[in-house]
C-alpha cells in the first residue's frame, strides 16, 4: 500500500467518523432538549 | 483479568471522551451554525419583510368616495384591526429585540426542533405577535446561539421589541414565571394582545421553563386592542 492510499484511507476514515458524530450529537441534541418550547 | 480491565479502562475513557465532544458541540459547534442560519435569513427577512408589506398594502386599499362640499359628514370610525398572514413554517418573518440583554435575532415561523435551530420561533398556533391573543415565541437558552441566555434577567416593566410586516410592537413585561414543561396552559389565549416567551430552565437543563409574559403597549393594533379589552367583561389577569 502506498503512502498516498494509506492518507487517503486515513482522511475518508476520519471524514465518516465526523459525519457518524454529527448525527449521533444532533439526535441525543434532539432528544435532551426541545429549543425552550412548551409541551414538546 | 488484567486484559479484561483495560479494555474496560479503554471505553471508559472513550465514552467520556464522546460525552466531552458532545458537550462542545452542543455548547460551541451550534452557536456557528446558527450564527449562519442567522446571517443568511437577515437577507432573507429583507425580502420576506418587502414582499409580506406589500401584499398588506394591496389588502388594505380600498375604494373610497370624497364627501360632497354641501353635504359634511363626520364620521368616528372605530379603530380597525390590521391582520397580518399566517408565515409558513420555518420561514422568517420579523425580528427580536432585548436591548437590556443584547438580544437581536430573526424571528421564524415554527416551534419545531429543526426551525428553533435557526432562531427563536412563534408557536404557529397562536397569534402573531402584534395580534390580539397571546403569541407564544420559544428560544434556545444555551445552545443554538442561545438567544434566550439571559432573559433571566429581565424583570417586571423591561420592555420587548418586534418588528413584524405590519411595524413596530413594542411590549412591556408583566409576569415572569417558572413552570414544567409539559405546562401548554402558558400558550392558551389572553384578552388583549400578549407576548408570551418560553425558554429552558434553569441555565443548561431542560427541567423546567421560564415563561415571560408581556403585553402590548406600543403597535399597529394598540387602539383596537384597547377597543376591545375595554368593551369585553373579561380582562386579563
Amino acid at each position: 500500500m502506498t503512502k498516498t492510499v494509506k492518507i487517503a484511507i486515513w482522511a475518508i476514515s476520519i471524514l465518516v467518523g465526523l459525519v457518524v458524530l454529527y448525527f449521533l450529537f444532533e439526535w441525543a441534541g434532539d432528544l435532551l432538549d426541545s429549543g425552550g418550547a412548551v409541551g414538546y | 483479568m488484567q486484559r479484561v480491565l483495560r479494555l474496560v479502562g479503554w471505553g471508559l475513557l472513550g465514552t467520556a471522551g464522546l460525552v466531552v465532544l458532545f458537550l462542545f458541540y452542543q455548547l460551541f459547534v451550534t452557536d456557528f451554525f446558527n450564527a449562519r442560519s442567522q446571517a443568511r435569513a437577515e437577507v432573507e427577512l429583507d425580502t420576506s419583510l418587502e414582499i409580506r408589506r406589500a401584499e398588506l398594502a394591496m389588502a388594505t386599499t380600498t375604494t373610497t368616495t370624497a364627501p360632497t362640499p354641501e353635504e359634511p359628514v363626520e364620521v368616528t370610525r372605530a379603530p380597525e384591526l390590521m391582520a397580518e398572514p399566517t408565515v409558513p413554517v420555518g420561514v422568517p418573518f420579523g425580528r427580536i429585540e432585548i436591548d437590556k440583554i443584547g438580544l437581536d435575532a430573526v424571528l421564524f415561523e415554527g416551534v419545531d426542533r429543526d426551525t428553533l435551530k435557526l432562531g427563536p420561533g412563534h408557536m404557529p398556533d397562536t397569534p402573531l405577535p402584534g395580534q390580539p391573543g397571546n403569541a407564544v415565541i420559544s428560544g434556545h437558552r444555551t445552545t443554538y446561539g442561545r438567544p434566550f441566555f439571559d432573559v433571566d434577567q429581565l424583570v417586571v416593566g423591561d420592555t420587548i421589541e418586534i418588528e413584524t410586516a405590519l411595524g413596530m410592537n413594542i411590549y412591556a413585561i408583566r409576569q415572569i414565571l417558572v413552570v414544567a414543561p409539559t405546562d401548554v396552559w402558558v400558550t392558551d389565549p389572553i384578552d388583549g394582545a400578549w407576548l408570551t416567551l418560553t425558554t429552558c430552565n434553569p441555565k443548561f437543563s431542560a427541567a423546567e421553563r421560564l415563561i415571560i409574559q408581556a403585553e402590548l403597549v406600543h403597535g399597529p393594533n394598540l387602539e383596537y386592542v384597547d377597543a376591545i379589552t375595554a368593551s369585553s367583561p373579561k380582562r386579563a389577569a
